[in-house]
């Protein structure tokens, strides 16, 4: 029985695939006409497997690869505890509404040049002071859920079919997957700051004022000065402040699969394949928080990031459907439902839970049997 | 016929010799007015001079001749007279005018061609047969090249000093060289030549080369585009009183410059001795900062003890280890103000000296001298009135009787504060020195009187402000 065109190279391997070659090294020779009795291969009377010579002139590998859109991936973003503000410096003279630092006379006379302030608040004039607010800290508890995606990756895979049952060919499948996932949380929540105000002596028996707000001044030494050190400190809790910004997991999953693989020929141009098995996943990237801690109308600067790699395991489902192009290429969509446990980053109270407990992924690339 | 006219020229000609020795500051008898198409040309290409001939001797002249003679490597196009006629000799083309009425004009056109590279002269006479009058004569002379010439204006001009020099200040001319085209001019060089006894202390700006050849300095501008120039600043110090020429020159080799007039300018300037003998001067303050500038401030007393009324009073600081940031100028490597006002005989003034950086140093009056000198010009320029006006945002009096005001600027653009006495009117215009360079986003300026204003501000029955964004 003549195969159909199609089917005849498909089973038959008259050619060896271009792909093949770079992946197998493998050239197989042109051989005879298949000598299957069945259109698609098997034997549908039987219920045994057939194992298939390792001699046969069927093409049983196969290697595929394509882009992803990997969906319903989300992550829990939780703050407990008391965190720092990397926004300012009081020691270094850097604060949150200005800075006073050593210019470059150092500080002579006791004078600096090299300061600024940004609001006319801050000023007070009439007891010749000028006020400059530090948020040491902050102290904040809650929780958030946002999802994400649909994120962009690529997946490929490599089987080969060791049975006929059937019309179908049984065999397996390694594949491997790549998807950036970023996910990012804007929610706020209330904190408790603790904020340091220091107190400028800027009076003077001239009556010199400040220059208006918002002011900057330069480190050369010249233009309006002020004392280079505080006259005073103070510190205050305010329980009514807030932490608004983003946070943010931008973490690299990288998924391992292996398992059975079944695989039938639809007609001449389409075939379709089913697999399933256990999968792992290795999530690697940052955690990043770029934060406001508002608190007595000083608005903090607050920004971060650490690293981190989580191991994660689950299981894997997917079809293929493929359209026979050519002989050696197929285009393929596939769907995947791949669950893996939970990634989670997590350092000094704050912890970004990465859930893949459903993460779906379409597919669409080529196929190259060989 | 042609031999008599070579005889009756070279007649003319000993005559007008014989003239030309004997009566040089002679009558003149005609009007001669000649040019070329061209002051430089290619080989081959045709030059034409057109030739007018007045009667200047107050009666007819019966036969007046036009000689032009040319060198050996020209050859002769063509040629027209009104009236009269022409006859080509080779060398020499000479237009037979005929009688000319008294005032009578004549006009001639000479086309030649040059067969190779060099430079044309037409020797250009006129004269007179039958009448001993002294020829007149001119010379015109064109460039022939193989290579098309490149066709530039370079121009010079020199700007003096705003205010009087005094012995040994240092002094800052400009001088502004220019290409008004039509081609690109390259390998440009600028000659500026120092009269004796003035020393040259900077060039700018600094990155400018420049070598210095026994007085004179030689600038290298290389290429000046058409339509472009360059400023130059000489910073100098002159040694000697007097009256000093300096001058500068421009040109470029295998330019054909279009308009030589301007390639060279000069101006003199007026170098003087100080007006009296020193003046009485001492500090009389500790060092304070300002807080307004972040400088270091210290006043002086100076007091006119020489007998009359002085001009202005300047006071030069020597042995000085930080900048004197309100100095007017420097004398002999030193900086000075000016208390630019009158100082009546036996009366006394207060300057504020601001020293940068910030930091007290010691400072002894026998570091200070005064001087009466001439009033200085504090009129603004006009680049400064016709810039940007600021919006002074407040004007503050402090307890001191100074007056502080308070602008935005931009950081490191440099602004000028004018102020005006009585009136806004552009007459009572003054600039406060010297310029402020912006360390901020906002300055404050403090008017607290001599030596950056006349007077502290308290004195004065009326004061505005203004300030101007410099170019």
């Amino acid at each position: 029985m003549r195969l159909p065109e199609k089917m005849f190279h498909r089973n038959a391997r008259r050619s060896a695939g271009w792909l093949a070659c770079c992946f197998a090294g493998v050239t197989f020779a042109a051989s005879a006409q298949s000598d299957s009795s069945d259109l698609f291969g098997g034997d549908p009377s039987k219920n045994s497997f057939l194992w298939i010579p390792s001699d046969t002139p069927d093409w049983t590998r196969h290697f595929h690869i394509g882009a992803v859109a990997g969906m319903n991936i989300s992550a829990n973003f939780s703050m407990n505890g008391t965190f720092g503000i990397s926004g300012n410096n009081a020691a270094a003279g850097i604060y949150d509404d200005g800075y006073v630092r050593p210019d470059q006379t150092g500080n002579a006379g006791g004078y600096t040049s090299y300061w600024g302030y940004n609001n006319a608040s801050q000023y007070n004039a009439a007891a010749g002071s000028l006020a400059m607010h530090s948020s040491t800290s902050f102290s904040a508890t809650g929780s958030s859920k946002d999802d994400g995606g649909p994120f962009p990756g690529f997946d490929m895979a490599y089987g080969d079919n060791l049975w006929y049952w059937k019309h179908a060919r049984v065999g397996w499948e390694l594949g491997f997957s790549l998807l950036p996932v970023n996910i990012q949380d804007n929610s706020s929540m209330p904190a408790s700051v603790n904020q340091s105000t220091y107190l400028y002596n800027v009076g003077n028996p001239l009556g010199i004022p400040l220059p208006q707000a918002p002011y900057s001044g330069s480190s050369g030494g010249q233009g309006s000065v002020i004392p280079g050190t505080p006259e005073s400190a103070s510190s205050q809790t305010f329980e009514n402040g807030s932490v608004t910004g983003s946070r943010s997991l931008d973490v690299i999953l990288y998924a391992v699969r292996f398992g059975p693989s079944f695989y039938w020929d639809l007609n001449d141009y389409l075939g379709f394949s089913l697999g399933a098995g256990p999968a792992v996943g290795i999530v690697s990237g940052n955690y990043a928080y770029n934060e406001n801690v508002l608190a007595g109308g000083i608005t903090s600067h607050n920004t971060g990031a650490f690293s981190g790699t989580d191991v994660t395991f689950g299981g894997y489902v997917n079809g293929l459907l493929m359209y026979h192009v050519i002989n050696d290429a197929d285009i393929y969509l596939s769907a995947q439902y791949m669950p893996l446990g939970s990634a989670t980053f997590s350092n000094a109270g704050r912890e970004g839970k990465l859930n893949l407990g459903g993460q779906i992924y379409l597919s669409l690339g080529i196929n190259w049997p060989f | 016929m042609k031999l008599f006219f070579k005889l009756r020229i070279l007649a003319v000609s000993v005559v007008a010799l014989i003239l030309i020795g004997a009566k040089a500051d002679a009558q003149i008898y005609f009007g001669l007015g000649a040019a070329s198409s061209a002051s430089s040309i290619l080989v081959s290409n045709a030059l034409t001079y057109t030739v007018s001939v007045t009667n200047l001797t107050g009666f007819l002249l019966p036969d007046t001749l036009v000689s032009n003679v040319l060198p050996a490597f020209v050859q002769f196009s063509s040629a027209t007279n009104s009236p009269g006629s022409f006859t080509n000799y080779g060398s020499v083309v000479v237009f037979d005018l005929g009688p000319l009425i008294v005032a009578g004009t004549a006009q001639m056109s000479l086309t030649v061609e040059p067969t190779e590279a060099g430079y044309i002269t037409n020797m250009i006479s006129v004269t007179t047969t039958n009448l001993v009058i002294a020829p007149v004569t001119t010379n015109l002379v064109t460039l022939v090249t193989n290579v098309v010439p490149t066709e530039a204006d370079l121009g010079v001009a020199l700007t003096g000093p705003a205010q009087a020099v005094i012995v040994n200040d240092w002094m800052t001319y400009g001088v502004t060289a220019t290409n008004l085209g039509p081609d690109d001019a390259p390998g440009v060089l600028l000659t500026n030549t120092l009269p004796a006894g003035v020393i040259l202390e900077s060039v700018a700006p600094a990155n400018q080369p420049y070598s210095v050849v026994t007085n004179n300095l030689i600038i290298d501008l290389g290429t000046l585009a058409a339509g472009g120039g360059t400023n130059l600043q000489f910073t100098v110090q002159p040694t000697n009183a007097g009256v000093l020429n300096f001058s500068a020159s421009i040109g470029a080799a295998g330019i054909a410059d279009s308009n030589p007039t301007n390639n060279s300018a000069s101006t003199n300037i007026t170098v003087q001795n100080y007006l009296s003998l020193p003046l009485f001067v001492v500090t009389n303050s500790g060092q304070t900062v300002n807080l307004a500038n972040g400088l270091e401030e210290q006043s002086i007393l100076v007091s006119n003890n020489v007998g009359t009324n002085v001009f202005a009073v300047r006071v030069v600081v020597t042995n000085l280890t930080k900048q004197l940031f309100n100095a007017f100028g420097t004398n002999n490597g030193n900086p000075f103000v000016v208390l630019n006002t009158m100082l009546p005989a036996g009366q006394g003034a207060g300057l504020r000296l601001q020293f940068a950086p910030r930091g007290t140093f010691p400072l002894a009056s026998s570091q200070l001298s005064a001087f009466a000198v001439p009033l200085l010009n504090l009129v603004p320029p006009a680049a400064v009135s016709t810039s940007t006006s600021l919006n002074i945002s407040r004007i503050v009096p402090l307890t001191d009787g100074t007056m502080l005001i308070e602008f935005p600027t931009t950081v490191g653009r440099t602004y000028t504060v004018v102020y005006y006495d009585g009136s806004l009117a552009s007459s009572n215009a003054m600039i406060a020195p010297p310029s402020i360079v912006a360390p901020a986003n906002r300055v404050q300026w403090i008017d607290y009187g001599p030596p950056e204003t006349t007077s502290v501000p308290a004195n004065s029955t009326n004061r505005f402000y203004r300030v101007f964004l410099n170019p």
